[in-house]
């Protein structure tokens, strides 16, 4: 019994191991590409940087390229590009992202620390709030023992999906904040507060984020619900369905764990593709509602081509996909057994 | 109706049809049957012939676009079309169970074999309302197991790190696992090879009647047929046209269709020159009434033949214009 459980063991770990390797070989191809792709453009943040304020304040064109050189010579870009691509890895393992151009002495991780917590608040939260609802919703729908009303409860809110959720952001806005006042206009906290653990911020901040979140929910719910409704008329054409029925099971039994459970494998891989996105996943809601979050500051950062940060935001975005496909790799055995630790 | 003490299956002119866009499907139309409990019946008809859709209709699983148009399926007494719907549910498994196509998917792949088991068990309150330990559960799960001849690990493994044989050794365990008075089982060696469905229709005749219990069984193989019933029905375009113990159908059979069925079975003598039967059966969408296997041959009946019982449990639907065919 001890050997079979060690033997099990082994090969769980190997699987896992293989996966995690691939999670690092997916994030090195990555980060190489974007290492890569500015220098082969031939384009020259800090320059560009540098002549853009020149022409807003009024520089001198003359010192311009003795103060790039020294900028240059800071960012370490006049090394030599293995030079460079050794640094960069380094600072990448250490999360060091280097200095902001736009906000030059402030470094790329605080300017990301301060609002990766506001995104990952919101768009977590959020996301699985969608997913369980438009699953739910869907399952509903695909059920044909489901009570008949619930169509015309649910497809007025599917037609939602068809909706961009930047639209519906701002319809949401003029009708919510701008018409009735019952919520912010923008801002993830009140402009008179200063961010603190306390409870009366909580709720503010709650408040805040309800007219953002609705706007995504809303705009996904039809996303996650026409999936698994799919999902779920394929299920009943299945087999195990007939016999389900031949067994005399209740229908909230088959419901769950025969219809739904075999239906919602294909919506958990959507659902790690889209936890991945997070990060950048709603820019452009950010934007409107000016949320103190990562899409807001990738946002700024493309507007005043704050390359360090972009490059930054990217490199997240991509270790979130990695991280989210590696993990749902190590739950998906779990949740269909057909898959195993052993094989693939 | 005959004796009301009757013991066992009866259906009494059923008809179960399609309703297509194209028209009426009548897939079974207006079958009879009596099958006394603790017998075997096997169902044989060429492809398309409403065995299936038959058997479907005894479970009262009859799907959209189908329908039971008409008639009754009498388990002892009571006919299961008029349960309501819940009672239904609890009828099947406990009174009438099924034993899926053996080329079919008919476990749930991402639940274990015990708990596919259990779940039927618990939905009919077997256990009552006292709460159970899962000792007690597992007992009962190896006792259906080791009657179907499997081992206890089978208990914790998922659909697909079985055999088809096991598989339908576990279907089998999950048909019988509440003593029903009447199993129906559909092509259930269908895909299986030969040794193995052999053994497997051995444990399934072995329960059945350990159980006491009737089984309808629906089967292409004559020979597998032949050996395992003790009553043959032929289907044939939605009709029985000849119902009776195995020995009078095989040795006498009355119907023409019987006869080039039987005949065109391979045997060892005959497997040179293989006979089939000539044509093809008639379309079933609006199909007009009078004898079908008629038209088979450019005959013409108008008249739907009579279900008569020619000599003691042996009926066929006789119809003159066509009885020297196969002679
Ligand atoms: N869903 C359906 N819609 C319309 N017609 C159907 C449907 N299912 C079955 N039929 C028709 O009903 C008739 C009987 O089909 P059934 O599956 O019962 O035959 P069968 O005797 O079981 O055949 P097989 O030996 O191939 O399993 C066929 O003519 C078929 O075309
Ligand atoms: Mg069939």
């Amino acid at each position: 019994m001890k050997s079979v459980t060690k033997y099990l063991g082994n090969i769980f770990q190997y699987y896992i191991v293989r996966r995690f390797l691939f999670f690092v070989l997916i994030i090195w191809l990555a980060s190489t590409t974007i290492f890569l792709i500015p220098r082969l453009s031939g384009q020259d943040p800090v320059k560009e940087k540098l002549l853009l304020e020149a022409q807003r304040g009024g520089h001198m064109q003359a010192g311009l390229e003795e103060m790039a050189k020294a900028y240059q010579k800071k960012f370490g870009l006049d090394k030599p590009l293995y030079v460079q691509y050794v640094n960069y890895m380094k600072d990448l393992v250490r999360f060091d992202f280097g200095p902001s151009i736009a906000y030059f002495p402030k470094s790329v991780n605080s300017l990301i620390g301060d609002s990766v917590i506001w995104t990952l608040g919101l768009l977590s939260v959020v996301t699985f709030l969608a997913f369980f609802l438009g699953t739910l919703a869907g399952a509903l729908l695909g059920w044909p023992r489901s009570p008949g009303f619930l169509q015309y409860v649910f497809m007025p809110i599917l037609t939602l999906a068809a909706i961009p959720y930047y639209l519906l952001a701002l319809v949401l806005i003029y009708i919510f904040a701008f018409n009735l006042e019952w919520f912010p206009l923008f801002g993830g906290y009140a402009v008179a507060n200063l961010p603190e653990w306390s409870f009366t911020f909580a709720i503010e901040v709650i408040h805040h984020a309800i007219l953002p979140g609705a706007s995504i929910v809303l705009a996904s719910l039809g996303f996650w619900a026409l999936g698994m409704r799919g999902m779920m008329i394929t299920t009943q054409g299945e087999d195990f369905m007939i016999q389900a029925e031949a067994k005399g099971l209740k229908g909230i039994r088959m419901f769950f764990n025969y219809a739904v459970r075999n239906a919602i494998l294909p919506q958990t891989t959507a659902l790690a593709l889209s936890l991945g996105t997070v990060f950048t996943g709603s820019v452009l809601v950010e934007v409107i509602f000016r949320y103190p979050g990562l899409g807001n500051t990738l946002y700024q950062a493309i507007r005043l081509n704050d390359f360090f940060v972009i490059r930054g935001l990217i490199f997240i975005v991509i270790v979130s996909l990695g991280l989210a496909t590696f993990l749902i790799d190590i739950a998906y055995p779990l949740l269909d057994p057909r898959v195993s630790y052993k094989k693939g | 109706m005959t004796s009301s003490s009757f013991k066992g299956l009866r259906v009494k002119d059923l008809q179960v049809y399609y309703d297509t866009p194209e028209g009426v499907v009548k897939a079974v139309d207006g079958i009879s049957f009596s099958l006394p409990q603790g017998k075997r019946l096997a169902l044989v008809g060429e492809s398309g012939s409403g065995k299936s859709t038959l058997s479907m209709a005894l479970m009262r699983l009859t799907r959209a676009p189908g329908r039971i148009a008409g008639g009754n399926i009498f388990l002892d007494e009571d006919d299961i079309l008029d349960l309501d719907v819940e009672e239904m549910r609890l009828a099947r498994l406990s009174k009438i169970s099924l034993v899926p196509q053996g080329a079919m998917n008919s476990l749930n792949p991402v639940l274990r074999i015990k708990d596919q088991i259990l779940d039927g068990l618990f939905d009919h309150q077997v256990f009552g309302s006292k709460k159970i330990t899962k000792d007690e559960q597992l007992s009962k799960v190896n006792e259906l197991l080791s009657a179907v001849e499997l081992l206890p690990s089978v208990a914790d493994m998922y659909p697909h790190e079985l055999s088809g044989g096991m598989k339908q050794r576990v279907a089998i365990a999950i048909a019988t696992s509440m003593d029903p008075k009447v199993i129906v089982a559909d092509e259930p060696t269908s895909a299986l090879d030969v040794v193995v469905q052999r053994t497997v229709m051995q444990t399934l005749g072995r329960l059945q009647e350990g159980l006491e219990a009737s089984i309808v069984l629906v089967g292409h193989d004559m020979g597998l047929v032949a050996q395992f019933a003790d009553f043959v029905g032929v289907m044939y375009a939605g009709r029985m046209v000849e119902l009776g113990p195995v020995n009078s159908v095989f040795e006498k059979p009355l119907h023409p269709y019987t006869r080039l069925l039987i005949r065109s079975l391979p045997t060892l003598e005959n497997k040179e020159d293989f006979v089939g039967i000539p044509g093809l059966p008639p379309p079933l969408l609006n199909l007009p009434p009078g004898c079908t296997f008629c038209t088979r041959f450019g005959r013409e009946n108008k008249n739907t033949p009579p279900w008569k019982e020619i000599s003691k449990d042996h009926w066929i639907s006789e119809c003159e214009v066509c009885s020297d065919i196969g002679k």
